[in-house]
């Protein structure tokens, strides 16, 4: 078989009931799809039918890497999930969820792009990959134990090199928040895919590779990911040990800083800390995991532990839950900024005071594990808390409103959009660019999208307005885009710009926290961009393509890339209004939420909420721009041919979905 | 004192100890700025080899993610080299500018004896075989580069250095 750069060749296809093996080719999706999201969007264009629902056989598990999982480009340790996701709300749709860690690379070290896997098994079984040879295996013995059991018996089986990922109780009981996890807390989080391996009866998917991936100009590669990372590890300011890691505490939990990817080369948010040996509070167990992003807020704050909503916990007891949730395969991000927040609301207008008799009490870690053990196992009114809050308060008739004012779309709970999510500190009018990425995505959008908003809002404490301004106009196209005394002009343009960068992300497999590098410390504007002596200076937005010619061999500019993942999430919209009836009636149901008033004042001195007409009059632009009709939201003949998405215009135009 | 000869195999390097040129220095890793983000390893293999993968560097980085342990394996560049000595047929040759022990590729012959000879090679981490190439390999401080080591540029938590003896 022809190997193809960056790639390894092939895409392996598992069915569970028939237990039939096969593989397809890689370049029957590249280099058109790009990657990952891509490649996943042509397979559920092509075969997944509108019937079919998030427990049915028939819906695909898909694992996907991209040509750059596995190599030595910074922040490339990824690989992406998809499926019809139970998680979504009120009816499942098809969607995706991203993981750093270590299993991506081993994957294609092992000789598969990516894994389809269709079918139920009878009864509980796990992959094993061993270059090249796959084979299904009986994990009666392992269902029921917690995902980290789960990997410490099939690294002693498989050996102690092999990477896993695999579900826990959670998953096995079709929680609708349930991970997919590796090692001790790298997850495909979000989405509930962990419950669709649960009803495939599929325990885990164990991986061993000692193949290569091929480079298509070594030499280039090597230069330019190094002067990437020469620019990029340019000390950050903002860089910091998580707020609750006390220095004397660090020698005697070991804690220690640790990429939480594989490859990564640095990020300027640095928020992966192993903690050792740590004594539980609520069990006298000693604890070890690694720490990074939402996990650093288990343990609480002191001075939030009076409010209604939040609580305190402490380190110990924090790691503790943390690592509970993992080890039982939950969403950290829906319990924090979902669930919890819902329950405590409810228990605030007292709707419900006590979980089976136990009062919720945050500051209880008793309280937490007993919550976190029922919902896993479905026990009691955790039976009902399994199916998420936005379920939850329908079957239990209460705090229906609490649910929209948390979560602003599709069952998923807020983030970095100035409202529900209240970790994250963002303001107007930067989260009007969040209300488009959450009126139009099929998930929550920050998977893959933090590099506007988060870039924007953490950066502003380092560096000017000023320079903040200017690059946003060099990368938008006007100093609008990043001004924080605009409103509501130019904002549809850098909400495009990253849902394409987004779909980068996760086609080409780059970590969302370092990518895009748009920014730099190095330069005298503030602007990223690297000098190779003899290759010339190539700007930050570009990266993406220089690295893409360089890994695969296949030239592209930065703009015909960027039309690639502008066709990709075409091709993800058709699927949509194909199968779910998506219009844009469902894109504007996020109104309300963000007519509530935003958490912070930002630079404009006022608490503002979203104007409901100027944001109308956004998105008609929004959809005006991206060439579909303004009046029901679906892509148009023209674009989608313009796309080289032909055959997807006449497949919506038999079924009268395109004008 | 001749060269390990335990099978009777007569290695081809017969050199009085303390006759060896010295290597200038051995790679060494800092564990307390190591990340353990498997770097080392991608950008050693692109620039030898023009692939990714672990299974193909020079370097090798062992982590237990249960534990946040994790080390870095590679040629100690030693003053009394077993596989120097063991080679049959003299394909290890001693860097002159730099002193380090290196496997001429064109010279190998694939016995495997320098891999069994290496007093810490018994995880095979350190003298590894390629499997397409037919020959076995290891690091020799980026023989004939003239930056030094790959891995010591390209870390970029600075974690690699090189350590005089």
């Amino acid at each position: 078989m022809r190997k193809v750069c960056g790639w390894v060749g092939q895409i392996l296809r598992v069915n569970l009931y028939s237990a039939k093996i096969s593989t397809i080719p890689t370049e029957d999706y590249v280099p058109g799809y790009l990657g990952g999201r891509g490649i996943a969007a042509k397979i559920a264009w092509d075969e997944l039918s509108p019937q079919v629902g998030c427990f049915d056989a028939e819906n695909p598990l898909m694992i996907m890497t991209g040509p750059f999982t596995g190599t030595v480009v910074p922040g490339s340790g990824r690989c992406e999930f998809f499926g019809v996701s139970p998680q979504v709300y009120p009816k499942p749709w098809f969607t995706r969820s991203g993981m750093g860690g270590w299993f991506g690379s081993e994957l294609k070290y092992a000789g598969f792009d990516g894994i389809i896997i269709n079918g139920t098994a009878e009864k509980p079984v796990y992959l094993w990959i061993d270059d090249g040879k796959t084979q299904i295996l009986s994990a009666e013995e392992l269902w029921g134990r917690d995902t980290y059991a789960t990997q410490h018996a099939l690294m002693k089986r498989h050996g102690a090199d092999v990477k896993v990922v695999s579900i826990g109780p959670a998953g096995e009981n079709l929680v609708r928040w349930s991970v997919i996890l590796s090692e001790t807390t790298n997850a495909a989080g979000q989405g509930g895919l962990g419950a669709v391996m649960g009803s495939k009866k599929l325990k885990a998917i164990v991986v061993k590779g000692s193949g290569p991936i091929r480079i298509a100009q070594p030499k280039e590669l090597l230069d330019f990911c190094q002067a990437i990372n020469r620019d990029c590890v340019a000390q950050f300011p903002v860089a910091k040990p998580p707020a609750e890691a006390k220095p004397q505490l660090m020698p005697a939990y070991g804690l220690k800083e640790v990429a939480c990817s594989h490859a990564c080369s640095f990020c300027p948010w640095r928020w992966g800390w192993m903690w050792q040996g740590v004594p539980g509070k609520a069990y006298p167990a000693i604890n070890t995991s690694l720490i990074k992003c939402l996990g650093n807020a288990f343990p609480g704050s002191k001075e939030s532990a009076g409010t209604p909503k939040g609580w305190y916990l402490g380190e110990e007891a924090g790691l503790e839950v943390s690592a509970l949730t993992n080890k039982f395969g939950l969403n950290q991000w829906d319990l924090v900024l979902g669930l919890l927040p819902w329950l405590t609301e409810c228990k605030s207008r007292h709707l419900i005071d006590k979980i089976d008799g136990l009062e919720i009490d945050l500051n209880n870690p008793e309280f937490w594990v007993s919550l976190l053990k029922k919902i896993s196992y479905r026990e009691g009114i955790g039976n009902i808390l399994a199916e998420g809050a936005p379920r939850a308060a329908d079957i239990m008739g209460i705090g229906q409103d609490i649910v929209r004012e948390l979560y602003p779309a599709y069952g998923f709970a807020g983030h970095w959009d100035g409202h529900g999510d209240k970790f994250n500190q963002p303001f107007f009018p930067f989260w009007i660019v969040s209300a488009i990425q959450w009126a139009t995505d099929t998930r929550d959008p920050f998977s893959s999208a933090h590099g506007y908003m988060q870039n924007i809002i953490l950066l502003s404490k380092a560096l000017s307005w000023k320079e903040i301004i200017s690059i946003g106009e060099f990368v938008y196209g006007s100093p609008k885009a990043s001004d924080p005394h605009s409103g509501y002009e130019f904002k549809a343009e850098p909400a495009i710009w990253h849902q394409h960068e987004s779909i980068l992300k996760d086609s080409l497999a780059l970590c969302d926290q370092s990518w895009p590098k748009l920014y730099s410390f190095n330069s005298d504007d503030r602007y990223a961009r690297v000098t190779i002596p003899q290759y010339g200076t190539i700007e930050g937005k570009a990266f993406e393509a220089y690295l893409y010619h360089k890994v695969t061999g296949t030239e592209i500019n930065e703009n015909e890339l960027r039309k690639r993942a502008e066709a990709i999430f075409n091709l993800e919209r058709a699927l949509q209004v194909r199968n779910y009836g998506r219009s844009r009636k469902d894109d504007l149901a996020i109104i309300p939420y963000f007519e509530t008033p935003e958490n912070i004042i930002g630079p404009s001195g006022k608490r503002e909420s979203l104007d409901r007409e100027k944001f109308i009059t956004l998105m008609d632009k929004y959809y005006q721009m991206r060439g579909w009709n303004p009046k029901n939201g679906w892509p148009t003949e023209a674009k989608l041919k313009e796309l080289g998405l032909a055959d997807v215009a006449r497949e919506l135009g038999n079924l009268t979905k395109i004008d | 004192m001749p060269g390990k000869n335990e099978d009777g195999f007569a290695g081809a390097n017969h050199v009085e100890v303390g006759k060896i040129p010295p290597s200038s220095g051995k790679l060494k890793v800092d564990l307390e700025r190591c990340h353990q983000c498997g770097l080392c390893e991608l950008f050693c293999s692109l620039y030898h080899e023009g692939v990714c993968s672990p299974s193909f560097s020079r370097i090798s980085l062992l982590r237990n993610p249960f534990t946040g342990d994790g080390l870095l394996e590679t040629c100690r560049q030693c003053a009394y080299p077993d596989c120097y000595f063991v080679c049959p047929v003299g394909a290890i040759i001693i860097d002159e500018k730099t002193g380090a022990r290196v496997i001429v590729e064109e010279n190998c012959i694939a016995c495997g004896k320098c891999t069994e000879a290496c007093p810490f090679n018994s995880s095979k981490t350190i003298i590894k075989y390629d499997k397409e190439k037919e020959i076995y390999f290891k690091c020799h401080l980026c023989y004939g580069r003239e930056e030094g080591p790959v891995c010591v540029e390209a870390c970029p938590w600075n974690a690699l250095i090189i350590e005089k003896p």
